[in-house]
């Protein structure tokens, strides 16, 4: 597939999705709850925790602001190894009525996940009336990602393959069908455009593999710039308590500080006194001190 | 992971937090239970996983799995923090992480709980020489390089220990309760957000993140419990 769809599930029990586990057919599930039913949240967590197998995301729908508790329970799922993770980012839908409730919350979720070093979530804000009825994107948050209902599904995703979009979420309403039927679905439409643009499928196919392998390797950098830079504080730090580090500190001050004549005098001293061979005073190769 | 194999304690639930932005962790997590022996894999542990940013180390790492475990309401008597301790900066770093591991044997464990059952007053267990005070002796003052965030921190949590000995190196067997009291009123994840980004140390200046290592000592001490180093 080359189009990740996820689609919106209130019941916990059609959360027992058999797919999402097949980067080759990416359909996902995503609970939607009520964001001021933070006891419901805290039961979905649960759920989650103990059930869930497979890769998922999270809607809410937003009837109120945004309280403390509901956006720390979202942060708490945001742990969770399944959390699905779309190219890098960690996908998360608001749906209200009021665009003001939507932006503020989207804040708060954004500040609230780079408190804890969250940094990668991507969330899509779309204006409803009621919970799992969409009916429009908010402006500004449409890229990358399209609502669409099961009726709808089948003409907008070929619409969208053939105007080149790849790698986008799609975010699918009021599933009336089996959701494990979904891969098939998607796959007979890309099927139907594979005999017809089969230049085209193939080039989408590849845009979609290396946008994913470039989002890992770009993981893979950042983590290994942060080991060398946690090397190198642990050199400085293992530098700079070394023993002679003070051994040098005490050189520094008590003999490199002394004039170069003063130092002259000295090494004649040695020399007249045996300590020290007169032609080592012109001929650095040679050994200086005597045993 | 291979601290629960074979002669080491198989825990009744096992919180696992995984650095997910370190480079020796880019794979997928599964396959986790087959590290565990695969003759016990009958009464291997749920496996309650996690990842996360290294955001406080592994201060940061146990606020989350403190967090999950309040939010799943499994609660237990007692507890037993872990982690993999390298502080590759440190001279003797593998003598003291060796020192803080073998408490996670079967026979400390078992020593553990019969202290705590024991001795109602003990509330952390661990090994001898984990065990320092932050607090000079003959001043009465703290010594670290923590010792002007040490105080606010104090007064903002109302945390009141009787005496400022904690355990270095954050592992330790412990009555879970106090800590359960604890961050039930102060959200570990609110906690969590104050505590610095990557792999901070204090051997310069002081960090948020290892205030927290004295801090979650002084949380059970502060409830008149005692450590007990064996």
């Amino acid at each position: 597939m080359l189009n990740p769809v996820i689609f919106l599930s209130e019941n916990f029990n059609l959360f027992h999705y058999d797919g999402g586990g097949d980067p080759a057919n990416p359909v996902y599930p995503s609970l939607l709850l009520d964001a001021a039913d933070t006891e419901k949240m805290g039961q979905a967590y649960k759920f989650v925790s103990e059930n869930q197998t497979n890769n998922f995301s999270l809607a809410f729908y937003l009837h109120e602001a945004l309280s403390e508790k509901a956006v720390l329970t979202i942060c708490s799922f945001l742990f969770i190894p399944f959390y699905l993770d779309f190219n890098g980012q960690r996908p998360l839908l608001l749906l209200a009525k009021d665009g003001a409730v939507l932006e503020l919350a989207r804040t708060k979720i954004t500040a609230a996940a780079e408190s804890q070093g969250v940094n990668n979530l991507l969330i899509h804000c779309g204006t409803s009336h009621e919970a799992n009825s969409c009916l429009s994107p908010v402006a500004g948050t449409t890229e990358g990602f399209i609502f669409y209902t099961t009726a709808t599904l089948v003409i907008n995703y070929e619409k969208a393959l053939e105007n080149g979009q790849v790698n986008q979420l799609f975010y699918l309403f009021d599933v009336q069908a089996d959701q494990n039927e979904l891969p098939a679905v998607i796959a007979a439409i890309e099927s139907r455009m594979k005999a017809t643009n089969p230049v085209v499928y193939r080039l989408a196919n590849e845009l979609a593999a290396r946008l994913r392998a470039n989002q890992l390797l770009s993981k893979k950098y950042t983590a290994v710039e942060n080991e060398l830079n946690n090397y190198r504080s642990h050199m400085e730090i293992m530098r700079s308590g070394h023993e002679a580090a003070a051994l040098q500190q005490y050189y520094d001050n008590e003999y490199e500080a002394l004039p170069l004549w003063y130092k002259r005098c000295g090494h004649m001293i040695k020399v007249l006194t045996g300590k020290r061979s007169f032609r080592s005073l012109f001929n650095h190769q040679i050994k200086k001190q005597k045993d | 992971m291979e601290y629960f194999t074979n002669n080491n304690l198989i825990p009744a639930n096992l919180y696992y937090n995984l650095v997910d932005d370190s480079i020796y962790s880019m794979e997928p997590l599964c396959g986790l239970q087959n590290h565990f022996n695969p003759g016990l894999a009958e009464t291997s542990p749920p496996i309650l996983l996690r990842h996360s940013p290294n955001k406080g180390k592994d201060i940061g790492g146990k606020m989350v799995l403190l967090d999950a475990y309040l939010a799943l309401k499994k609660y237990s008597d007692y507890g037993l923090f872990v982690h993999d301790k390298k502080s590759p900066y440190k001279t003797g770093n593998e003598t003291w992480a060796s020192n803080l591991l073998k408490i996670s044997t079967n026979a400390f464990g078992q020593q553990a709980m019969a202290i705590f059952e024991q001795q109602p007053g003990v509330g952390i267990v661990t090994a001898v020489g984990n065990v320092r005070n932050e607090q000079d002796h003959r001043s009465g003052l703290f010594t670290s390089s923590n010792r002007t965030l040490l105080p606010a921190l104090l007064d903002h949590y109302a945390i009141n220990p009787s005496s400022y000995q904690y355990v270095a190196g954050t592992m330790f067997w412990f009555r879970m309760k106090p800590l359960q009291d604890f961050f039930g009123i102060h959200a570990p994840l609110l906690i969590r957000s104050t505590l610095e980004q990557g792999n901070v140390t204090d051997e310069v200046t002081g960090s948020n993140t290892h205030c927290w290592e004295r801090l979650l000592s002084w949380i059970i001490t502060s409830q008149h419990y005692s450590i007990k180093a064996i």
